[in-house]
């Protein structure tokens, strides 16, 4: 029957994509940006959102703790792919779950992400009439995207229509980060601030996943299907795992089967990066612009698997005939309706790239900052950040509270709107002599698993501890 | 303070955590398993088109052979061979010699002549043995030379030699055929009248009459044919009636003349005969091999099929060894069906065969058949002066609660006939009778109420086993028939499950007609169908209107397959 065939190709891509997204839920890990402290008077790390940002006092990080980030993101979350049932973790695809409670979660494209940084050492310091900073930082970037038709596929009832699920991708990057930051006054302008940060970038391993082309026409008069994809693996140690396919007819061949690789620890690449940032005060309002991430990375050798063009199937090229003796016969015709339909998703392994170049995710941010003058503690925000990457573009708007009180505590709370849902996010900062600590969340986190890992998509707990000087 | 700080930084963390963990959530043991639905999911299926050939599976041992008739190919039920007879000779037969006995003969002499004084009658019994069966009856034979002699012994009277008898009237057996008598006789066949003028006492006192002849008249010799002891009897009288003795010349006749009688007759060894022959003809080459049809096609031969050919014929080609004669070779023709539960059915044929002398040596073709077949239908060997005979229940020699697993065709008391033959050579071997047959029997089908009927049953399982994980809620199949079967049928499938059990459901509706274009066929599931194995398939096949001879190239096409259905596949992700 045919379902099988549209199952095995569901399998294999579900597999990649729900493995990417488990990857991206499990790595949870590491620093990234606190969006929630763009405004925060005395956050140390505002100037990793905007280079013109600078810090009232010099200050270096805790090892490994200056700027701590759990976080993920997305509009596809756990509770819309597992569910509790009869005491049970089950899977949408359980029959106690109905379509309509699945269907109610899913968007048109479904994605989840994470984007750990961790900064390994950072410091800053005034001088050359502005302020300074060096940093030291992992950087990763998870993406995975699913299609709402797959899951129609997968749990409203097939029928006859087409499913296009070419938007099915992922994405996984990783790269070391030496970052030098200047800021400084525009004294020709009163109340213009600037700054450029200088990113020397290490590749670590980046691996991408894309379906140009996946499609299932399900006619009344021919199903027929057509896939296009490639995966790039620039990991250095990685190979790809392959299997034997034994064809009813014909030379049984080998195929991708998956990859084997230790970690993302050895260089495989070298980019640069550029960050440009500006502020302007002006009266209460404080006006911010930059640009993060502009630049490249090139990454050296990079293992290719593909279906080598489009694969297409179609059912018209199969005959039954009821003689079981028959070179066609019910079973015999059968397994070769499955080995066509098994080339749709079985990537053979090309000649390896010797390099591959693509730009990094640029990420905007423009902010209004407002600062309320009856009570000059107190000031309002709206930050703007979009992350320009493809197909893993995502964009949100937050809209922030921030109060100093007693010099030594600054709070915000945020609400946050766009591309992966509406969430609220809040931060503490302690700034003591000496001292610092911060705590946040720009996504609070709702349940965990038993895993501890996050049942919506959308969570982030940022900490550090720094000592300014 | 720092330290503090860092000390208690994550678990502080942790504990903010704690209090918000779900246990409902447990990643280390999803259920993965899995049900996927189709909703009135439309299936276009390709299936090839089924010729007969893929469904009727000959053997090479089978006696259904692909022949071609008017230009297209055919499945013909065949089987040919050569019969003979064992020589036919009908023995020879013959009767010992017999005679009389002496009887007293009394001349009254007066003036050298003496004439008899009474009639003398005597009977001359001699009888013929070990007569051939195959003779019904005799009216004449032929025999080696034979000879009747009568004897007049007057030698105790001292009638002196050279005195001889005249006027001699006598009555012998009548029938000879005479070869040769003393010269001055006389012999009438029909009533055995014999006048013989003159005869001579020899020195011994006797007058012998010798009657040689080669043939017998038994009807007119009034012989008995006695056929439990395979005897013909011949009781003559023999009669004389007047005679007068007469003294030689210078001789005197004693005053009485005493003198006896005898009459002799020689063996008669009998070489031919006319009359009613009936030989049986007999030899194991007359033993025709049954038509084996243990290798029939699985198609044809299951319980409940009963095959009611429209025109099978039998054609025998047989000659005549003894049409000199003018006998007639004969026999009956009957064909037993040989059946699995141990029964038989005999069919024969309302007439006989019957060779005559018209082709003298050729051979006379004949063809048994419920209709006389078409001349191009005719095998090549058997066309020429084909004779037909009626054979109308040969339509039912296959027919019954199964095929037979054989069919006897055997000749019903062949023999070699004639009421009348005429001189037919006794001892002789003629050769027996030559002859070919071929049973020929297009599979064309009667069609009609009492007609043929096929019952084709197919049980096929063993499918993927992941067909097994669908549930099927409805289902409905429809497709565009195209056929060019000369057959209709009805078909009632079931599916099988796993465990080779049929599942109480039926897909009903596939009524297909014989020859069927463009036909829609539907067919609906009576209910949910699950863990699917295989189908068992039921099909009640029976002629269309016209009756058509089947063959191999015959096909039926299903266009426009269209599966729909209701359901859901089980699996585990």
């Amino acid at each position: 029957m045919p379902q099988t065939y549209n199952l095995t190709i569901m399998n294999q891509i579900g597999k990649y994509i729900l493995a990417a997204s488990a990857l991206a839920i499990s790595t949870s890990a590491l620093s990234q940006n606190t969006y929630s402290g763009y405004f925060l008077d005395d956050y140390n790390y505002r100037f990793e959102m905007n280079p013109a940002f600078g810090n009232s006092r010099n200050m270096v990080s805790f090892p490994a703790l200056g700027n701590v980030n759990l976080a993920m993101r997305g509009n596809l979350n756990m509770s819309d792919v597992l569910y509790k049932r009869d005491g049970k973790t089950v899977l949408f695809t359980n029959a106690a779950v109905s379509a309509t409670e699945v269907m109610r979660k899913i968007s048109e494209i479904n994605r989840v992400g994470a984007a750990p940084k961790i900064d390994l050492l950072a410091g800053g310091f005034s001088m050359w009439d502005g302020y300074n900073t060096v940093a030291i930082s992992l950087r990763g970037d998870m993406e995975a995207k699913v299609p709402r038709d797959f899951f129609a596929l997968a749990k409203e009832g097939i029928t006859n229509r087409t499913y296009d699920i070419h938007d099915m991708q992922g994405y996984a990057e990783a790269y070391a980060q030496i970052a030098f930051n200047h800021s400084r006054e525009i004294w020709e302008v009163p109340g213009l601030r600037v700054g450029a940060a200088l990113k020397f970038l290490i590749g670590l391993g980046n691996i991408d996943i894309r379906l140009d082309e996946a499609r299932l026409d399900l006619g009344t008069d021919s199903w027929r299907a057509r896939s296009n994809g490639n995966v790039y693996a620039s990991v250095k140690g990685f190979s790809f795992k392959h299997d034997t396919y034994s064809p009813v007819d014909g030379t049984p061949y080998e195929y991708v089967s998956g990859g084997d690789f230790d970690d993302f620890s050895t260089p495989n690449g070298f980019g640069l990066g550029l960050d440009l940032g500006a502020e302007y005060v002006w009266n209460d309002f404080r006006l911010s612009a930059a640009v993060l991430d502009l630049g490249f990375i090139r990454w050296g050798q990079t293992q290719w698997a593909s279906t080598d063009g489009t694969r297409e199937f179609d059912t018209d090229a199969y005959i039954f005939n009821m003689d079981n003796d028959a070179s066609n016969s019910l079973n015999k015709e059968f397994d070769r309706l499955c080995d066509g339909a098994a080339k749709l998703y079985q990537m053979k392994e090309m000649t390896p790239l010797s390099s591959r170049t693509h730009a990094l995710g640029a990420t905007l941010n423009f902010g209004i900052d407002y600062t309320l003058p009856a009570y000059r503690d107190l000031h309002f925000g709206l930050l703007s950040s979009t992350r320009i990457n493809g197909p893993y573009t995502w964009t949100q708007a937050r809209l922030s509270a921030n109060i100093k009180a007693f010099d030594v505590l600054s709070a915000g709370a945020n609400v946050v709107v766009g591309s992966y849902m509406i969430g609220f996010g809040w931060i503490l900062n302690l700034n003591v002599p000496y001292f610092n600590l911060f705590v946040g969340m720009d996504h609070t986190m709702g349940k965990f698993s038993k895993q501890m890992i996050p049942v919506t998509s959308n969570a982030e707990f940022n900490f550090g501890i720094n000592f300014p000087f | 303070m720092k330290r503090h700080y860092t000390k208690y930084a994550a678990p502080l963390a942790a504990l903010a955590l704690t209090g918000c963990i779900d246990d409902g959530y447990d990643l280390s043991n999803i259920d993965t398993s899995s049900e996927l639905t189709f909703k009135d999911l439309i299936l276009p299926v390709n299936i090839d088109d089924v010729e007969l050939s893929d469904v009727v599976d000959l053997n090479d041992n089978s006696k259904i052979k692909v022949m071609e008739i008017d230009g297209k190919k055919a499945y013909v039920i065949t089987d040919k061979g050569a019969l003979s007879s064992d020589p036919i000779k009908v023995d020879r037969f013959s009767s010992k010699g017999a005679a009389t006995d002496w009887d007293q003969v009394r001349f009254s002499s007066a003036s050298g002549s003496g004439k008899l004084e009474y009639p003398v009658s005597q009977t001359l019994s001699f009888s013929f043995g070990n007569i051939d069966k195959a003779i019904v009856s005799a009216e004449t034979v032929d025999c080696e030379p034979a000879s009747l002699d009568i004897i007049i012994d007057a030698s105790a009277s001292g009638v002196p030699e050279g005195t001889t008898m005249r006027g001699i009237s006598m009555i012998v057996t009548p029938g000879l055929s005479i070869t040769s008598m003393p010269e001055g006789c006389a012999y009438d066949p029909d009533y055995g009248i014999m006048m013989v003028d003159q005869a001579s006492f020899g020195s011994d006192g006797r007058i012998i009459i010798p009657l040689h002849f080669n043939a017998v008249n038994l009807v007119k010799a009034t012989a008995r044919f006695d056929d439990s002891s395979r005897t013909i009897t011949v009781n003559s009288k023999i009669w004389l009636n007047e005679a007068t003795v007469l003294a030689a010349d210078g001789s005197e006749l004693p005053s009485e003349i005493n003198a006896a009688m005898k009459t002799d007759i020689s063996d008669i060894n009998v070489t031919a005969f006319s009359g009613e022959l009936n030989y049986p003809l007999q030899g194991h080459g007359l033993d025709i091999p049954p038509i084996n049809l243990d290798y029939f096609p699985y198609f044809f031969s299951e319980p409940g099929t009963d095959l009611k050919l429209v025109n099978p014929q039998l054609y025998m080609s047989l000659d005549n060894p003894l049409w000199q004669s003018y006998a007639t070779i004969e026999s009956g023709v009957e064909m037993v069906a040989n059946r699995y539960d141990g029964t038989t059915a005999t069919y024969s044929a309302e007439d006989m065969l019957s060779v005559g002398n018209a082709l003298q040596d050729e051979r006379q073709n004949f063809v048994l058949s419920p209709k006389e077949p078409k001349g191009a239908d005719v095998p090549e060997d058997y066309r020429r002066m084909l004779q037909h005979v009626q054979f109308t229940s040969l339509q039912d020699v296959l027919s019954g609660g199964r095929v037979p697993y054989s069919i006897d065709v055997r000749l019903k008391d062949p023999r070699a006939f004639q009421r009348s033959v005429s001189g037919f050579s006794l001892g002789t071997v003629y050769k027996g009778i030559e002859g070919t047959y071929e049973f020929f029997a297009p599979m064309t089908l009667k069609n009609g109420e009492d007609g043929s009927q096929i019952i084709y049953h197919t049980h096929r399982t063993g499918w993927k086993s992941d067909i097994a994980k669908f549930t099927i809620d409805s289902l409905k199949i429809e497709a565009d028939v195209y056929s060019t079967i000369p057959l209709g049928g009805y078909l009632i499938a079931t599916p099988v499950d796993s465990e080779g059990k049929l599942m109480d459901v039926n897909l009903e509706g596939a009524q297909v007609d014989a020859k069927a274009f463009d036909q829609h066929v539907t067919v609906t599931a009576s209910g949910v169908i699950t863990d699917l194995n295989g189908i068992d398939f039921i099909a009640i096949i029976r002629p269309g209107n016209r009756e058509e001879t089947l063959g191999p190239d015959q096909k039926i096409e299903l266009k426009n397959i269209r599966i729909k259905a209701n359901g859901k596949y089980a699996t585990d992700l």
